[in-house]
C-alpha cells in the first residue's frame, strides 16, 4: 500500500508542479499577509486609522492591538477564514479536476488502489496548505519586524504561532468535506457551493453565539475572532472538527471505492 | 474449449425503471477481437464500465481473465479506453504516460518510449496534452491503454476522432495485436462497416439487450442482397419474368423512385444465384435487360434494420470451439 501511495503521490505532485493553481494560492496568502501587516501599520497610529474611515474601523474590530500578540491573533484569523477559502479551493481543485478533465476514469481500474489515490490527494492538500501557512508566518514575522511591533517574547511567539498552526490544522480537517463534495458532485461546482454555504453558515451561526456547536465555526473561534475576552471552543468542539475531517476522508475513500462511476 | 477472457452472465444494470443493460450473456475467447455494436445509448459503455469495475451490475456475474471483476490484481493485465480519451492538459505526452507507468506499477521505464513510438507520438512527446489535436489525444489514450502490454484491451469507440489514416493505423494495430501477440480485444462501436474490418466476432446491443451475436465471417450471409434489373418497358419485362417463374417487384411501387431510374427488384435466392437465367428470360420475352446487377445491402442499413426490427433476443447457436 505504501508503494501505491508513493506512486500516486508522485503523480499528484507532478500535476501540482505543472499547474498555475499553487501560484494563485501563494499570491492569495501573500496578499492576506500584506493586509495583516497593513492593519498593524494602521493600528500603530490611531490618527492614521481614523483618517482611513471604514478600513480603520475594521482594523480595530479585527485585530485589536498593534503588538505581537494582536498580530498573531490576526494571522490566526486569516488562517481560519482565508484558510477555509484557499485550502478549500486547493482540495476542490485536487479532486474536482479529475472530473472536469475527465481523467477520473483513468484512475479507477489500476493496480494502484483508488484509496491510495485519495490518500495521496489528501496528503498533498495537507502539505500544500501547511506550506502556505509557513509562508504566511514567515511573511508576517518579517512585516512585524519591519514595523517594529512591541510585545515580542518567546512565550508570546510560541503561543501565537501555536494558535496559527492549530487553526490551520482545524481548517484543514474541515476542508476534507469539500474534497468529498467535489467527488460526489463530480466537479468543482457542487464543492464550491458547499464551501461558500459552510463559510456563510459559520459566520452567521458564530454571530448568533452557537459557533461552538457548528464545526465550521470552530477554527474562527479558536483563532480568537470573538475577541480576547471570549473563551475559545471547548474540547468537544475541537473533537467534532476532528470527527468531521476523519468522517469526510473516510467517506471520500468509500465513495471512490464503491460508488457507480458511470459518468 | 479455452477459458474465456471475458465472461458476462445474465448481467443487468438498472437505474430506477431504466435498464441500461438488460440480461446480457456473452463470452470472449482469447485472441478474439469482439466488437460490441450498438447505437448511442444502447448500453455499450455501461457494459464496458461494468467489466472495468467502475459500475456495479444490478444482477449477474462478470469475470475478466478468469477472475471476478472487483479483484484489483486483474487490472495489471487489462488496458482500457472508456468514452472520449482524456489526459492531464498541463502535462506533456511523456509525463502523462509516465503517470500511467507509475500507477500501473511498471518497472520498465522503456515502456513509455515504446508506447510513444508505437502510436506515432514521437513528434509530440514533449508537447502538453492541451495543445494536442483530437486525433493525437486519441492516440495518447490508446498509448495509455497499451503502455503495460496488457493481454486484454477494453476499448470504447477506439477510432472516434481519428482521421482516416489514423483509423486504418489503429485497425491494423488491433488486428496485429490479436493475431500476432495473442491480445484479446473487446471494443465497442456504432459503426458496423468499421468493426466488420477488424472484428472476429460481433455482438449487437440494442436498448440494453444483446439482440444478435455472430462470427464476423457470417456477416456476409446476414446482409440482404437483391437483383436489380433495368428494362425499356418495365411492365412487359415483369410479365416476362413472371412467365419464367420469377417474382419481380417494381422499384417505383412506393412512389419515391424517379421515372428514369425505375427498375425491377428480385429478392429470391434463385434469381440472386443465377442472374443469367433472369437475363435469358427477359431476352426470350422480347425485353432484353438494359442493366442487371446484384446489389448487397449496405452494412449500416443492415445494422439499422436489425436494431429497429428486433423484438426479442435473436441469438445464433453457441459456437463449437
Amino acid at each position: 500500500m505504501f508503494s501505491e501511495i508513493a506512486a500516486a503521490l508522485w503523480a499528484e505532485l507532478l500535476k501540482v508542479r505543472r499547474s498555475l493553481v499553487p501560484w494563485v494560492t501563494v499570491a492569495a496568502f501573500t496578499v492576506a499577509g500584506l493586509v495583516g501587516g497593513f492593519f498593524m501599520f494602521v493600528l500603530q497610529d490611531p490618527a492614521r486609522a481614523r483618517s482611513l474611515g471604514l478600513l480603520g474601523a475594521k482594523a480595530q474590530f479585527a485585530g485589536g492591538t498593534a503588538d505581537w500578540a494582536g498580530y498573531f491573533a490576526f494571522i490566526a484569523q486569516i488562517a481560519a477564514v482565508g484558510g477555509l477559502l484557499v485550502f478549500g479551493l486547493v482540495i476542490i481543485w485536487l479532486f474536482g479536476r479529475e472530473f472536469s478533465d475527465r481523467t477520473a476514469k483513468d484512475l479507477l481500474a489500476l493496480p494502484t488502489a483508488r484509496s491510495a489515490v485519495v490518500a495521496a490527494k489528501l496528503i498533498v492538500a495537507a502539505g500544500w496548505c501547511l506550506l502556505l501557512t509557513v509562508q504566511l508566518i514567515v511573511l508576517s514575522l518579517l512585516l512585524g519586524a519591519i514595523l517594529g511591533l512591541p510585545g515580542w517574547s518567546a512565550d508570546t511567539a510560541l503561543r501565537g504561532l501555536g494558535t496559527v498552526v492549530a487553526t490551520t490544522l482545524l481548517t484543514l480537517a474541515l476542508t476534507t468535506t469539500y474534497g468529498l463534495a467535489a467527488s460526489i458532485g463530480r466537479g468543482y461546482l457542487a464543492a464550491v457551493g458547499a464551501m461558500f454555504v459552510s463559510l456563510f453558515a459559520a459566520q452567521v451561526i458564530a454571530a448568533l453565539g452557537f459557533g461552538a456547536w457548528f464545526p465550521w465555526s470552530v477554527p474562527s473561534l479558536f483563532s480568537g475572532v470573538a475577541g480576547p475576552d471570549q473563551s475559545g471552543p471547548g474540547p468537544l468542539s475541537i473533537a467534532a472538527v476532528v470527527v468531521v475531517g476523519a468522517a469526510a476522508s473516510a467517506a471520500t475513500v468509500i465513495w471512490w471505492e464503491h460508488a457507480d462511476h458511470d459518468h | 474449449m479455452s477459458t474465456p477472457v471475458i465472461t458476462v452472465r445474465d448481467v443487468s444494470k438498472r437505474y430506477g425503471q431504466v435498464a441500461a443493460v438488460d440480461d446480457v450473456t456473452l463470452d470472449v475467447q482469447p485472441g478474439e477481437v469482439y466488437a460490441l455494436l450498438g447505437l448511442n445509448g444502447a448500453g455499450k459503455t455501461t457494459l464496458i464500465r461494468m467489466l472495468l469495475g467502475m459500475v456495479r451490475p444490478t444482477t449477474g456475474r462478470l469475470e475478466v481473465t478468469g477472475q471476478r471483476v472487483g479483484d484489483r490484481s486483474v487490472w495489471s493485465q487489462v488496458g482500457y479506453l472508456v468514452e472520449s480519451p482524456s489526459a492531464y492538459p498541463e502535462l506533456t505526452v511523456r509525463e502523462n504516460l509516465e503517470v500511467v507507468r507509475r500507477l500501473r506499477k511498471v518497472d520498465d521505464h522503456s515502456c513509455v518510449n515504446d508506447a510513444i513510438d508505437l502510436f506515432g507520438l514521437r513528434p509530440y512527446a514533449g508537447r502538453r496534452a492541451r495543445a494536442l489535436s483530437l486525433g493525437n489525444v486519441q492516440r495518447l489514450g490508446l498509448a495509455k491503454a497499451f503502455l503495460h502490454r496488457p493481454s486484454l484491451l477494453l476499448l470504447d469507440e477506439p477510432v472516434n476522432s481519428l482521421d482516416p489514416a489514423g483509423v486504418v493505423e489503429v485497425r491494423d494495430m488491433l488486428v496485429d495485436l490479436a493475431r500476432n501477440h495473442g491480445v484479446t480485444v473487446f471494443l465497442s462501436s456504432h459503426r458496423l462497416a468499421e468493426v466488420a474490418r477488424v472484428a472476429t466476432r460481433i455482438g449487437v446491443l440494442h436498448q440494453g439487450r444483446l439482440v444478435d451475436e455472430f462470427d464476423a465471417d457470417a456477416l456476409a450471409s446476414r446482409v440482404r442482397a437483391r437483383l436489380e434489373v433495368g428494362a425499356r418497358d418495365i411492365v412487359r419485362a415483369a410479365a416476362a419474368l413472371r412467365e419464367a417463374g420469377f417474382e419481380a417487384r417494381d422499384s417505383a411501387a412506393g412512389g419515391a423512385v424517379p421515372a428514369g431510374s425505375r427498375m425491377l427488384v428480385l429478392d429470391d435466392i434463385k434469381a440472386l444465384e443465377h442472374p443469367e437465367l433472369v437475363a435469358s428470360a427477359l431476352v426470350r420475352g422480347g425485353e432484353p435487360p438494359t442493366r442487371i446487377a446484384v446489389v448487397e445491402e449496405d452494412l449500416e442499413k443492415y445494422f439499422l434494420r436489425l436494431v429497429t426490427s428486433t423484438v426479442g433476443v435473436v441469438r445464433e447457436a453457441p459456437r463449437v470451439q
